[in-house]
């Protein structure tokens, strides 16, 4: 296994990974200064992540501009339908956007596996 | 003729791979060496260092080319070390109207112009290192963009508190009155400020709102980078132009709010759609127009902008599809957090779509779909306030007078400043124009670049929104701007030897960045916050019963950033408490310090319904100050006058805020 096959697959990780810690920090371990910080990474990266690597777009700077949007986007679309169906529950919402990740997150284990 | 690609550089290379393309319109000849001869006469030649024919010669150069490089990958860090020292000998309070620049220390402004010019000197190396390139953006973005956020007290912008004001209803009330404002008619961003501040533990978006010029701009490299490698294969141009875009990007509606991000949603969307969705350029030019013999250059223009954009990138039909789901979802975003953008977007794509220049025929229809069925549904509220607003067809004059003529008041500091901005713009644009036309002369097909630059300055003939539209289409068309710009000396073949390319750049770096300076700092007195202004809102907040009247001296205070719906909020000038008022306004009587009328005001439209609070602050003075034209000291005299009326009461001040309590039926209390 090259490095660079090497590094692809430890990315696989990072999105299941961030979600633990966003689990640890907010639900676990609340109130420290680290929940911020996780919580941003999380809600501008991770949704994008377990999602545009399956485009395999192969560009590092493409890929992560399609991530920030993505992840941005699928944020707000997942709030605002909390909002409007008078849900309003963030930490709710929170649970379905890390359910959107994990599922994404497998699809490209899949993907990786039939690419083998 | 045929020529061989070998015998050139790098660079010309990718001039010649360029070229080729774009004649395929004529020659009909894609990614072959099949040249006009012109083309290639026109290629400015490259001066690179000649490599001795001896091996200690080549040695000597090699390591003298190490040596430079290793000084170009170390100077912005030392630059960056001497900016940081730098920021220490700054004293905000000492500013003027000028802005920021009036307290930089020299040695600051001294370290950005080094690291640009170093950038330029970079650039043009023999090799393009990105890590290096990228070191340098990044830290060109923390230097121009974060030293508000290191200097300042809070976040600035009274815009900013207003935001974290209807961040603050949706987490605590967990809904959206359209009612109460406009901005809940389109509430996907303040929703989602909502939810990320709730869940981060945070109590409101002050703690990091005010980082979001930095976050945003290093958002806006990627999108820039797709959009200008989609214009040129050259990546000297796209890194110029990126680096030009940060040197031009003075507007500042990059601050915490729905449209600084909504830009580089937008700024997405267009780099997907040229990325990979161009015409594809074997449909050559649109056959089924006749050249009219009466019309010829119309009938030219139009196979101009029709002719197809040859630098396409391959893509599998899985991964259009999915592309096309992403433009949609991000669109869908665009459409529920801002009034405005979706509207520049869809212009863009249908220009694109009208001139075969993206093969995605039914996308504006979809997004023109989305948007009316919204504004429709969705923000009702809004509409049936201002629909002779938003359907009062053109407004040129109107926007003229709001954007333009009306921005033009204010002290002679403030005065000059805006006169800048004006300066500022009207050069970027002639210089994209120049640019432009000389690409033009050289046979490149530039339609596209040329409508999204163009198509902006359309919502600005429309809509005046509120003085500010002119603005919004300075940066919604400031990609493609900056882009001709960096071909400008690209091309003139008076710069033919490499190190006068530099110098050149240099120079127009710097020129842009002196601009940069002034225009984008130059309200800063009166955008900053200090922690006793914000202090003295939050003490006013504390005290003040619910369905209180508060009312500021003068725009510009940071307030409203919480429980928007528990109090009557207005300002002084035109402080509307009643629709019946209409245009009322109070600036004749605030400059000549008439109390009278203002208190019999506040008693006949406020008779008795709860309390009444009337705040002063720092910014609200300067803003009065600086562009409302009256003599400074009108605003001191007025809350002289407030103290000394009778029917009001000072129960709180510290040195930036002032509050005043009313007596309605005067007294002492």
């Amino acid at each position: 296994m090259t490095s660079r096959s090497l590094l692809h697959w430890l990315w696989l990780f990072v999105v299941p990974l961030s979600v633990a810690m966003v689990i640890f920090f907010t639900f676990i371990n609340p109130g420290t200064p680290v929940q911020g910080i996780t919580i941003l990474w999380f809600v501008t990266f991770c949704p994008g992540m377990s999602l545009v690597p399956l485009f395999q777009l192969k560009h590092f700077i493409i890929e992560a501009t399609l991530i920030i949007a993505m992840s941005l986007s699928i944020d707000a679309i997942v709030v605002v339908i909390s909002l409007y169906s008078m849900h309003w529950s963030p930490f709710t919402t929170l649970w379905v956007l890390i359910t959107l990740c994990l599922i994404g997150s497998l699809l490209q284990l899949r993907q990786r596996l039939a690419n083998m | 003729m045929r020529v061989r690609l070998t015998k050139f550089s790098a660079e010309q290379e990718q001039d010649l791979h360029d070229i080729s393309l774009i004649n395929t319109a004529n020659t009909s000849i894609i990614g072959t060496a099949m040249i006009d001869k012109h083309a290639i006469a026109d290629i400015p030649t490259i001066h690179m260092p000649i490599l001795s024919k001896t091996a200690v010669d080549q040695e000597s150069l090699t390591q003298l080319d190490t040596l430079i490089d290793t000084a170009l990958y170390l100077a912005p860090f030392g630059a960056f070390l001497a900016w940081c020292l730098s920021l220490q000998a700054i004293n905000i309070r000492q500013m003027n109207d000028l802005g920021l620049v009036s307290v930089f220390p020299p040695l600051l402004l001294g370290t950005i112009v080094f690291i640009t010019a170093c950038f330029c000197i970079l650039l043009y190396r023999k090799r393009i290192r990105i890590s290096a390139l990228c070191v340098y953006f990044a830290l060109l973005i923390i230097m121009l963009y974060g030293v508000n956020t290191l200097i300042e007290e809070m976040p600035r912008f009274a815009s900013v508190y207003k935001h974290a004001g209807y961040t603050e209803y949706i987490m605590r009330t967990g809904t959206v009155d359209p009612t109460l404002t406009a901005y809940f008619s389109w509430p996907g961003f303040f929703s989602l400020s909502a939810f990320i501040t709730k869940i981060a533990g945070y109590l409101d978006i002050l703690n990091f709102a005010t980082w979001a010029p930095i976050f945003y701009n290093i958002f806006y490299f990627g999108p820039l980078y797709m959009l200008f490698t989609s214009f040129t294969n050259n990546k000297r141009i796209v890194y110029l132009a990126i680096w030009l875009f940060y040197l031009t990007n003075w507007v500042g509606q990059d601050y915490y709010s729905p449209q600084g991000l909504c830009f580089f949603l937008y700024l997405t969307m267009i780099a997907i759609l040229l990325k990979w969705f161009k015409t594809s350029p074997h449909a050559g030019p649109n056959s089924s127009v006749r050249c009219s013999p009466k019309l010829p250059f119309l009938t030219g223009l139009y196979r101009w902008l029709t002719a197809p954009d040859p630098l396409t990138e391959p893509l599998q039909l899985r991964q259009r599809y999915t592309l096309i789901v992403c433009v949609i979802v991000i669109f869908a975003f665009v459409v529920f957090s801002h009034q405005l953008t979706p509207f520049f977007t869809i212009l863009s794509v249908f220009a694109l779509v009208l001139c075969r220049r993206c093969s995605l025929w039914w996308l504006p229809l979809l997004m023109t779909v989305m948007t009316v069925l919204w504004i429709v549904f969705m923000s009702q509220s809004f509409l049936a306030g201002h629909a002779s607003d938003v359907f009062s067809g053109f407004q040129l004059s109107t926007s003229l007078s709001e954007n333009v003529t009306s921005r033009v008041a204010g002290d002679a500091q403030h005065l000059f400043i805006t006169r800048m901005r004006l300066v500022m713009s009207l050069f970027v644009w002639g210089c994209a124009c120049v640019g432009g036309f000389l690409r033009w002369r050289r046979g490149y097909q530039d339609a596209t670049i040329i409508l999204l630059a163009l198509t902006p300055f359309l919502l600005f003939v429309i809509q005046p929104y509120g003085g500010e539209m002119l603005l919004r289409a300075y940066l919604f068309s400031q990609p493609s701007m900056v882009f001709l710009i960096a071909t400008l000396l690209h091309d003139v073949p008076l710069l033919k030897k490499n190190s006068w390319r530099v110098a050149a750049n240099i120079c127009l770096c710097l020129l842009l960045l002196g601009g940069f300076c002034l225009t984008r700092y130059g309200n800063e007195n009166m955008d900053y916050m200090t922690n006793d202004e914000v202090a003295g809102v939050r003490h006013l907040y504390s005290i003040a019963p619910a369905h209180s009247l508060l009312l500021g001296a003068w725009d510009g205070a940071p307030w409203q950033q919480q429980d928007l719906e528990k109090y009557v909020t207005a300002t002084l000038p035109r402080p509307s408490l009643h629709p019946q008022d209409g245009a009322v306004d109070f600036s004749h009587a605030i400059a000549t310090g008439d109390t009278n009328s203002i208190i019999k005001y506040i008693q006949f439209r406020y008779p008795k319904q709860g309390n009444v609070y009337m705040l002063f602050t720092r910014s609200q003075k300067v803003m009065f100050t600086s562009m409302a034209g009256f003599p400074p000291s009108a605003f001191d005299h007025l809350e002289n006058n407030i103290a000394t009326s009778g029917h009001f009461t000072l129960i709180y001040s510290n040195p930036d805020a002032r509050i005043y309590q009313f007596l309605p039926q005067g007294g002492t209390r």
